[in-house]
């Protein structure tokens, strides 16, 4: 296959966003259109620099990072994990579609003290989250570092596709359950 | 016994309120003094009279019927309900079980039209097949009503306030799947109770029909029995059709369900984990791997770190044969001495470019070296040059961006530095 460099034109940029690790939905209207436009060329490409361009049909692109090399990044990880799992249970008890929330409306500020006041205080300890600035210095502005959620008009964050990846988690998790259960 | 265009004239001038009533208490019903209010509510500047004069024209065509040991309370007549839903495309989901029920009976008159044409009896064979006709009909009309009525409710679930919980907006959709459509599947599937019977009449409406055709008895009805044939392609048609996209509405729907019940459940137990193991038992950054640029080449990360010390313990030296005294192959390349650049620079007078020239005459020469010379060539006032527009170089490993020189001519004066 040959690649026709005309039609990249943003491959500077992509490449650039891709490799510190952030994901490319269709909010990023710069890119997202040329990339799924090009998915199969930027492939090539990113496979020939040594990358491994994940291209998730529920609208968004990645770098699969080699297996060892996100050791270092466990952290953020764990953080984001833990929040998505807090708020989905969060919002599930709270009577809402934690879910259609997650996927579709914002996250307000003013939910950062609910969770830290939970139930929720002891989990968060263990990713070094300790109050409601933590929340939002150490994991919602990362999560739009990485191009998990997008600030929501100052009130708050909207998640993104990307987000998909920690349903994921919870997917593979109830099914390893049911599998034990049924063992 | 009630007039019928009495009905339908009531139908007609006082639809808004029947209208409304079916939307209202479909389910339930109404007292007097409710469905007064209701009535002034549509037509706000009736009469006290006129409203009376309206419930009462409704109680008397039987379009409101008192409620069983209530007779206070009103409820709609369920033929007119039926009428009603059917004019305002608007259909409740059947029971599966009325399918199964009409499916026996079209068994039992096939029955009835094969005996009927076995004893010669004309009369018993046209009812027979006239009403196993009518009753395929209504097979027919029921699943198609059926279908409505599921992309109704499809329809009513996706436009339920997203607020509440799936689960909840979705309850209709699952019953709906669970106490209709599941029982239809394995109804209509290949040796359902629909697939068997339908095999059987089937069978016997064929050997009914070549035994009037062939044999000739009863052959006036033949075409009845025909039509009744067809019927129930038809019907089958219909039925396959129906499940088809009976699944194809509610699927997704339940498939969403179930995968947000999963989500909702799976956060649960991830949370679980990490309060009674840690978040480290997780494994969350096998789970969502996440790249950071940094990490990727150093060898001072991690990984960077496991890759060197795993690329020295596997490293296998390459032999290379030490070459012969007098042997073929050509001298390793000579050093190339600055002094010697030069020289060719100067032979090689006027250079257009500087850069260029070093790159296309060095070109097995590392881009340090050409860089080097580059510094030493033009530095001072060693030549005559004048400086060219910034550009970019390509030596054979690099691209380097400078601005290069155009050299004219040796400056002798200065000849000895």
């Amino acid at each position: 296959m040959q690649i026709q460099t005309d039609e990249l034109k943003q491959a500077a940029n992509i490449y650039r966003e891709l490799l510190r690790g952030y994901h490319i939905s269709h909010q990023d209207h710069e890119w997202y259109p040329e990339l799924s436009n090009n998915q199969e060329q930027y492939q090539k490409l990113f496979e020939l620099l040594g990358y491994q361009l994940v291209c998730d049909p529920r609208g968004f692109y990645y770098f699969l990072p080699e297996e060892t090399s996100s050791v270092s990044l466990n952290k953020t990880a764990q953080r984001f994990a833990m929040i998505i799992f807090i708020l989905i249970e969060l919002y599930a008890d709270e009577g809402k579609d934690s879910q259609f929330i997650l996927e579709s409306e914002y996250i307000p500020r003013t939910d950062f003290a609910k969770i830290i006041k939970n139930k929720y205080q002891k989990l968060l300890e263990q990713v070094e989250v300790f109050n409601e600035q933590d929340i939002e210095s150490k994991i919602f502005e990362k999560l739009v570092k990485f191009g998990f959620a997008s600030d929501y008009m100052g009130r708050g964050y909207q998640m993104r596709p990307p987000i998909h990846r920690f349903f994921d988690v919870c997917l593979d998790l109830h099914k390893e359950a049911q599998t034990k259960s049924k063992n | 016994m009630i007039e019928p265009k009495k009905v339908l004239r009531i139908l007609l001038n006082r639809w808004d309120i029947i209208a409304q009533l079916f939307d209202q208490i479909a389910d339930s019903s109404i007292t007097l003094q409710e469905l007064h209010h209701l009535v002034v509510s549509l037509i706000p500047q009736s009469e006290q009279s006129d409203v009376s004069n309206i419930i009462d024209s409704l109680q008397n065509v039987d379009i409101l019927v008192p409620v069983a040991n209530n007779p206070n309370r009103f409820e709609i007549n369920v033929v007119i309900m039926e009428f009603v839903g059917y004019l305002k495309n608007e259909h409740r989901l059947g029971l599966s079980e009325e399918i199964e029920a009409y499916l026996k009976h079209l068994e039992l008159l096939a029955n009835k039209i094969a005996q009927a044409v076995q004893a010669g009896e004309s009369i018993e064979l046209v009812k027979s097949a006239r009403e196993l006709d009518l009753r395929m009909r209504e097979v027919i009309k029921k699943l198609q009503h059926d279908e409505k009525a599921l992309e109704g409710i499809a329809e009513q679930a996706k436009m339920a306030n997203k607020q509440i919980p799936l689960r909840q907006r979705y309850a209709e959709v699952i019953s709906s799947w669970d106490e209709y459509l599941e029982p239809m599947v394995e109804m209509i599937d290949l040796k359902g109770v629909f697939d068997r019977t339908v095999r059987v009449v089937e069978n016997q409406l064929q050997n009914i029909i070549h035994k009037m055709d062939v044999v000739g008895v009863l052959i006036d009805e033949l075409e009845i029995v025909r039509q009744a044939q067809a019927r129930m392609m038809a019907m089958e048609k219909v039925a396959q059709h129906t499940l088809k996209r009976g699944t194809e509405i509610l699927l997704p729907l339940r498939e969403e369900v179930r995968i947000n019940n999963s989500i909702t459940q799976g956060a649960s137990l991830a949370l679980a984990i990490i309060r009674k193991q840690g978040i480290n038992d997780l494994k969350v950054e096998t789970r969502v791997p996440l790249l950071a640029q940094s990490h990727k080449n150093l060898v001072g990360s991690s990984a960077g770190i496991e890759k060197y010390i795993y690329g020295l313990h596997h490293f296998e030296p390459t032999l290379n044969r030490f070459p012969a005294r007098h042997s073929d192959r050509k001298s390793p390349d000579k050093v190339i001495t600055f002094n010697q650049v030069k020289r060719q620079v100067i032979k090689s007078l006027p250079i257009a470019d500087i850069m260029t020239w070093l790159i296309e005459n060095y070109a097995m020469v590392s881009t340090d070296n050409i860089i080097e010379w580059f510094a030493m060539l033009t530095r001072g006032d060693r030549f005559q040059k004048q400086r060219l527009t910034r550009r970019d170089y390509l030596t054979k490993t690099h691209r380097i961006s400078l601005r290069s020189y155009q050299i004219f001519g040796k400056i002798y004066a200065n000849s000895n530095r």
